[in-house]
């Protein structure tokens, strides 16, 4: 070994050291919003930022199901009583009335500070007479009974109209011996907010087990659960499972393939090689790159297994008996560089995508490729021994050669399929897209129905449609959610919307509370109105005594705050509509049954931002798709120059690229024909498909000098597609939906790839021969 | 014809007046009531309440249906109505607003719309789970005293008293523990 040789592994194991080294320090996330466009809006950035860690994300919605109701109800009284003793959980809610007796107590005792109808004219002789005979029909209604016990204290109603307010006039979910139950008795309902923030993905782990546990413990009742955060750690989890499952699986498989035609665990651990080098190096750049590794960058490391490998099987099979190593090299240098060189400008383009997640991939593949083709051009030489050469397959170049002979003959079968997929894709016109932004969400379809049907059974509001109004402070963030009030009355009362939710029904602005402290009038004032309205009436004297004490009482009461709603579960719902962001705050307003968004909007005009949470992220979502196919336009074309620029011959660059650019239109129309919807990964796949591909054309398109040499390219080419199959394919099997796609798709085009190349490059073969 | 009134005759000999009535009880006066599968009448309820210095009274029409709707409907001095159905209670005032609760979420409504309506139904379970029952009378002339048992019911209605021959009910009391009461007198709809 020389010196040169020597130098040339010591620097190669000092850079792989390094990269174990900056891998063992990696921070590794399963986020999901890596894989979401990041938004451009400060609105969009603030919901997603609630999503991230906001109350949103620390709700957890449970459902007990598959056994008696009354069952039911016990399991539920009792994870309710085990999860409130748990320091990590904030609340549970399960319509057992815990904490309810506090929230009426804190309306009740402050119905005055809290009543938006609390006005000066409401207290005057003739608000009070309209009031009093109001109460007086209610006295004879059929409700009268339930009423009156709070007439006394307060004739001009105010906790009726705040509890229309508070509730909305929903009622909560229904119950069944006191807890909550879905419409049909058939699951018992739990709301459990965690203190722990959404994205401690092990610490929500820890409390979904703890549940879990709990429930399995209370009796044979079947839990099931929704929430961000649920899906978040199953997500985690399938991620890990997957890129597990798939690369063991294509490990495996590559090995099996390489053993049996190669015969040598030493060809085979060779071939692994630059793989290996390649990933390590890809994870460590992208963990340099962008501060964290995602989960899924690792599963995509399979894909780099199938794509790299081929260099060496090339080199192996390329090397003649008796020829070494490094002779062989310069012989296929250009071709492997080639074909290196696609496929990085393919992944290239993905480095300029919008979601970080893909950015990431194509970090990954560029560096894993680069380093590999450095280790199969600089270290596998001078690991081979001396007098290395692989045997020659005795079946497998005899039965491929005759395939590839016989493979022009399916030209018109080619022209065919083609013609007929052209015809099947216009046909489709646009529906094969998927214009929905939760196609590239990894949680389950089932998962999302259940979620869906969760929380329509608690009642949750469903943040469809959102005003956000923000403000320096908390107090002015609440005075400009109260302006909104009178316009959203009015928008009511046109039939815009049927109601909505607002911070400042839970605590008024300090201005707002002031202003009904000052419309109560001092108390001989109101004993004097109250006097002169009850004139006539057929109430008793005295019975509004504590009216008068309680309106005194709330004159001079101390004013609210956050703090005054510690201990209830309003508080919660507080601090999920009125949030910090930035440097200011941000009030939001949830609204039920908008009919008009636009009209809604324009009736609001810039008072405050009308957010339509599923037009907006199905409107980015198609922002994304067409940046997507621009990408993938510009990757393509980019490595049409290239091929065009190495091979400098029109006729050359037409056979490499008119077998890629039928594969593309199969692989679309089979991938539909399957019924899958197309999303940007698949798009992205498509492009990997013209990166990979070409490598295979450029191969058949090789003038090789020898026969001999021409069957060992084709053996090469078709181990090494299988190789890239199985790599891509194992992926597929992923219910990642980034994974899914690009697996899919890359997988059924390489293979077509190869295919076409072989059916239209044939004829010119024999030419050159002739 | 012939036969069932001998038989009439000879039960008559046997089982005398005194017996009978002993044997007629709860169960029978249920059993007769779970009959009904659907009514409709009218009633009048007079209010009692120590807020105000006079009765207060109103009209209207009460309808049941087999298993679990009752709806009371108030026509004079308003059009208002009271529905129960299963676990939601609804109550639609004269100015159209609407509110709507679940039952088992208020224990009090919950045994309040119960004393009426498992009596409608004729089930006794459901009505012994709110209340100790007592019953008066005869099958002609029939007195239920309700006794409510839950804390929460206690607060608001210390008795309540149904009145009625064979299946149908005439009158309803509600004693409430405030001292206040109310008494709706029930006749069958003429429609």
């Amino acid at each position: 070994m020389t010196g040169d040789r020597r130098w040339v592994l010591v620097l190669w194991l000092a850079g792989l050291a390094v990269c174990a080294l900056v891998i063992a320090r990696a921070n590794f996330t399963a986020d999901l919003s890596a894989f979401l466009p990041r938004s451009p809006s400060p609105e969009q950035r603030l919901l997603v930022d609630q999503l991230r860690d906001g109350v949103v994300s620390r709700l957890i919605l449970v459902g007990l199901e598959g056994a008696p109701p009354d069952v039911l109800a016990r399991v539920s009284r009792e994870l309710a009583a085990k999860l409130r003793q748990d320091a990590a959980i904030a609340a549970v809610t399960n319509g057992d009335g815990t904490g309810l007796e506090a929230d009426r107590a804190y309306v009740w005792n402050n119905r005055y500070l809290l009543s938006s109808a609390v006005t000066p004219e409401r207290f005057t002789a003739n608000g009070l007479r309209q009031a009093l005979e109001e109460d007086l029909r209610l006295l004879q209604s059929p409700g009268g009974m339930f009423l009156k016990r709070a007439l006394p204290n307060d004739p001009t109603a105010e906790i009726l109209h705040l509890t229309d307010r508070l509730t909305g006039g929903g009622g909560g979910p229904a119950t069944r011996d006191g807890v909550w139950f879905s419409a049909d008795g058939g699951r018992s309902l739990l709301l459990v907010q965690t203190r722990v923030p959404g994205f401690d993905m092990e610490a929500q782990a820890a409390i979904i087990q703890r549940i879990r546990d709990t429930v399995a413990e209370a009796g044979p009742v079947r839990v099931v659960m929704t929430g961000p955060a649920v899906f978040s750690v199953a997500t985690r989890d399938t991620i890990e499972a997957d890129v597990k499952r798939s690369s063991i699986l294509a490990t495996a498989l590559v090995a099996g393939v390489l053993l049996a035609v190669y015969r040598s665990p030493r060809v085979l651990a060779l071939s692994l090689l630059p793989a290996a080098s390649g990933t390590l190096a890809g994870i460590a750049a992208v963990s340099l790159g962008f501060g964290t590794v995602h989960g899924i960058t690792l599963g995509f490391g399979v894909t780099l297994l199938g794509e790299t490998v081929d260099y060496a099987i090339y080199l192996f099979t390329q090397t003649m008996p008796g020829e070494r190593a490094e002779r062989t090299l310069p012989r296929i240098w250009r071709t492997l560089l080639l074909g290196m060189l696609t496929s990085v400008v393919g992944f290239g383009t993905m480095l300029l995508s919008s979601f970080s997640g893909l950015a990431q991939l194509g970090l990954f593949s560029i560096v894993g490729l680069v380093v590999a083709l450095r280790v199969t051009r600089w270290i596998l030489p001078v690991l081979l021994p001396s007098r290395f050469s692989t045997d020659k397959s005795k079946w497998l170049g005899p039965v491929l050669m005759r395939c590839v002979a016989g493979a022009p003959k399916l030209r018109p079968v080619l022209l065919l399929a083609v013609i007929v997929s052209v015809g099947w894709l216009a046909f489709q016109r646009g529906d094969i897209w998927s214009g929905e932004l939760t196609s590239l969400s990894p949680v389950s379809k089932a998962d999302q129905d259940m979620d869906e049907r969760l929380r329509r059974d608690i009642g949750a509001p469903d943040p469809g449609h959102l005003l956000v109004v923000t403000a320096p402070d908390q107090d002015a963030a609440l005075a400009a959610a109260e302006e909104l009030a009178e316009p959203l009355q009015s928008m009511i009362g046109a039939g815009l919307l049927s109601g909505y939710e607002s911070p400042a029904n839970y605590l008024p602005s300090q201005a707002a509370q002031r202003a009904r402290q000052a419309a109560l009038p001092e108390r001989e004032t109101l004993r004097a109105n109250l006097e002169q309205a009850l004139e006539g009436l057929p109430f008793r004297a005295d019975v509004f005594e504590p009216f008068l004490n309680d309106a005194a009482a709330a004159k001079s009461a101390p004013l609210l705050n956050v703090r005054s709603l510690e201990g209830t579960t309003l508080l919660l719902r507080l601090d999920s509509l009125l949030i910090k962001s930035g440097d200011g705050w941000a009030a939001m307003l949830p609204l039920r049954g908008v009919s008009d968004p636009r009209a809604l909007g324009e009736a609001l005009g810039n008072r405050a931002v009308l957010l339509d949470l599923k037009a907006e992220s199905d409107r980015l979502y198609r922002t994304y798709r067409q940046e997507a196919l621009m990408l993938a336009l510009a990757g393509s074309l980019a490595i049409m120059v290239l091929l065009g620029v190495s091979l400098r011959s029109v006729w050359s660059l037409g056979g490499v690229v008119v077998p890629l650019a039928a594969a593309v239109v199969l692989t679309l129309a089979l991938l539909t024909a399957a019924r899958q919807q197309f999303s940007i990964f698949h798009l992205v796949g498509l492009l990997l498909v013209v990166g990979v591909g070409s490598n295979y054309s450029l191969l058949f398109e090789r003038v090789e000098p020898l026969p001999a040499l021409r069957e060992r390219t084709v053996s090469s080419v078709a181990i090494a597609n299988l190789c890239t199959v199985i790599g891509f394919g194992t992926l597929s099997f992923s219910s990642i939906p980034v994974l899914h796609g690009i697996g899919l798709t890359v997988a059924v085009g390489a293979f077509l790839s190869l295919v076409f190349s072989a059916i239209l490059s044939a004829p010119r073969e024999r030419a050159v021969h002739a | 014809m012939r036969r069932a009134l001998t038989a009439l005759v000879v039960a008559l000999v046997l089982f005398p007046a005194g017996a009978w009535a002993a044997e007629w009880g709860v169960s029978d006066l249920m059993a007769s009531l779970a009959e009904v599968r659907s009514d409709k009448a009218r009633f009048v309820e007079k209010g009692f309440v120590n807020l105000l210095k006079e009765p207060v009274e109103s009209s209207g029409t009460l309808s049941y249906e087999r298993p679990d709707k009752v709806e009371k409907r108030t026509l004079q001095p308003r059009q208002e109505s009271l529905r129960v159905e299963g676990d939601k209670l609804t109550l639609t005032q004269a100015d159209g607003t609407v509110r709507s609760v679940s039952l088992s979420s208020m224990p009090e409504i919950e045994a309040y719309v119960e004393s009426i309506r498992a009596t409608l139904a004729g089930d006794l379970p459901a009505l012994r789970h709110f209340y100790n029952v007592a019953l008066e009378g005869g099958r002609d002339g029939w007195t239920l005293q309700l006794n409510p048992l839950g804390p929460d019911v206690r607060e608001m209605v210390r008795l309540i008293v149904i009145s009625g021959r064979q299946n149908r009910i005439g009158e309803v009391a509600i004693y409430q523990t405030d001292g206040d009461r109310s008494v709706m007198t029930i006749t069958p709809d003429p429609s």
